[in-house]
């Protein structure tokens, strides 16, 4: 969808944003939901998902409070997996979360650095989600199951 | 331009530019901080906006925010904003706090959840009311002119009471409730101009009223509607030499919004329909009810992650009876203080998650959503006016 209207344009300028632009996307290895093992291990919905990582949803099924960590919204990997597996864009979830957090009525998700840094949250904070490049080897992390 | 606000304007950015801003502060796992700064500079061809904006650029309009959210355990949550602001004449530069709350969730569970705020909370009127100084959030600079009427900001803007909340999740979206309850804040003399215009010299006091809101919403915000309510009474005292007696006010807003917010375009219309009462204000003010109505459609597009272009089309009648502002004539004030009509045009460049930068252009025709604060003398207005302003804006 994003090189359709990029090819769209013939200008030169937009040409080599697209090339660059697939460079930067092909690199990517795919992108998988990974929650703490903690997190109960049901089969969970794409609108499930969406409602988690928009914040709409406080709790799990056990009781414990959902803890979401993302990248900033203009990581590629952020980008990837906002739209490969929820189907959605960074702009509509920061419309989301901006609301919420500037009327005192909730918190946006955690905001890691790094690719990396996020692992180590989801390794070390129970009930948490987010994403990561590739399945981590790590025995306190899971890949979420969602249809 | 004055030397002072240009150089202080130059410092900010400097300390903004140079700052870590890349995120937020997690004081703790329970603890988060989060601000935004917005600087905006203001034109217009005729009369005077956000400032000495006629034939000359204002800068009389910053906003900035700082907020604290804390989680000491699962069902209890804090939440505090810091809100300075300086708007024209206005406001010449103030600190208040914004909100200032707890949250109590009384029920919880995967579907949804229900519970109560107690402090000062923001009151949900319309899709921007609640987020209406945090530029991030607002679709333009300049707001449609009647529903986010700006002479009115200060009434509805927040309430010291209590709010009940329920969300859940129903068929294929989410319905979401918003019940406030408490003393609605009136900060200032602009919506007594507003409804007063002739040298009204006394004071409008609130009381404790309702406002609320239910959105229905499917895709997390892919599809939006609401409705929005309130309830407000205002007693008006009579000053010295004042020309209106001691008497009510009352206002029963009622928003209806609808969005879509797609891929690359995002539609947006909303409406309100207001009834107004008025009783024992005086000859100048006959008792008796009117409406005002407002309207704005909307659309956005969006080229690019970081680039978006939007085009609006509003109208505002203080009276829907009285469309072309006639009852001004009969008090020998423009009857172009009756409505306001404003086409926007509006391009959004988000360089970075935590900088924006905005331009728009406004075609107005009518005044009433002018501050008397910054046209004390409402006989030298123009009806046309057009409005330029650019806007920089940082969160973190």
């Amino acid at each position: 969808m994003i090189f359709k209207y990029f090819s769209r344009k013939p200008a030169r300028k937009t040409l080599l944003a697209a090339i660059l632009f697939f460079i930067m996307v092909s690199n990517c290895q795919g992108v998988e939901i990974i929650v703490n093992a903690s997190v109960p291990d049901l089969l969970y919905t794409v609108q499930d998902l969406r409602s988690i990582f928009a914040m709409q949803r406080p709790i799990w099924s056990n009781g414990g409070k959902i803890q979401v960590f993302v990248l900033a919204d203009n990581n590629p990997l952020h980008r990837e997996f906002t739209k490969t597996k929820l189907n959605m864009f960074p702009h509509q979830f920061r419309r989301i979360w901006d609301r919420l957090l500037f009327s005192g009525t909730g918190q946006p998700p955690r905001q890691v650095g790094s690719p990396e840094e996020m692992i180590e949250k989801i390794s070390t904070t129970p009930n948490s989600i987010g994403y990561a490049g590739a399945a981590p080897d790590n025995k306190n992390i899971r890949i979420l199951i969602y249809e | 331009m004055n030397k002072y606000s240009f150089t202080r304007l130059a410092l900010i950015l400097v300390i903004l530019i140079s700052a870590p801003w890349a995120n937020a502060y997690n004081l703790s796992d329970k603890a988060q901080i989060h601000g935004f700064f917005t600087q905006n500079a203001i034109h217009t061809t005729a009369n005077q906006a956000y400032g000495n904006s006629e034939d000359s650029v204002s800068y009389k309009l910053t906003e900035a925010g700082l907020n604290l959210g804390y989680q000491p355990m699962e069902r209890i949550s804090f939440a505090a904003q810091g809100l300075f602001r300086q708007a024209g004449e206005l406001d010449s530069g103030s600190l208040s706090l914004d909100y200032g709350l707890i949250d109590l969730a009384l029920f919880q569970n995967p579907l949804g959840s229900l519970g109560v705020r107690l402090g000062r909370v923001k009151n949900p009127l319309g899709l921007y009311n609640e987020t209406r100084d945090v530029a991030f959030t607002t679709p333009t600079i300049i707001l449609p002119p009647g529903i986010y009427f700006d002479r009115s900001r200060s009434l509805f803007l927040s309430s010291d009471g209590g709010q009940f909340y329920m969300d859940f999740q129903l068929g294929t979206g989410r319905l979401s409730g918003k019940l406030n309850y408490g003393e609605i804040r009136n900060d200032n003399d602009e919506m007594r101009d507003a409804v007063l215009p002739l040298n009204a010299t006394g004071d409008l006091s609130t009381q404790a009223d309702f406002a609320g809101q239910l959105t229905y919403d499917i895709n997390s915000g892919k599809y939006v509607a609401a409705i929005s309510y309130a309830d407000v009474t205002l007693d008006y005292d009579q000053g010295s030499m004042d020309r209106y007696t001691n008497g009510t006010i009352h206002f029963y807003p009622m928003v209806l919004s609808a969005q879509y917010n797609g891929d690359r375009i995002s539609l947006t219309g909303e409406y309100l329909y207001q009834k107004n009462e008025f009783s024992n204000l005086g000859p100048l003010s006959p008792d008796g009810k009117s409406v005002s109505e407002s309207w704005y459609v909307q659309t956005a597009y969006r080229f690019n992650y970081n680039w978006q272009l939007l085009g609006r089309y509003g109208e505002h009648y203080l009276d829907q009876d009285d469309r072309s502002g006639s009852f001004f004539k009969q008090i020998g004030l423009p009857t172009h203080m009756g409505f306001t009509k404003d086409v926007t045009l509006s391009l959004r460049w988000d360089i970075k998650p935590w900088m924006m930068i905005r331009g728009e252009y406004h075609w107005i025709n009518g005044t009433s959503w002018l501050t008397t604060a910054d046209n004390p003398d409402r006989s030298i207005t123009e009806k046309h006016h057009d409005l330029f302003a650019l806007q920089v804006a940082f969160k973190f």
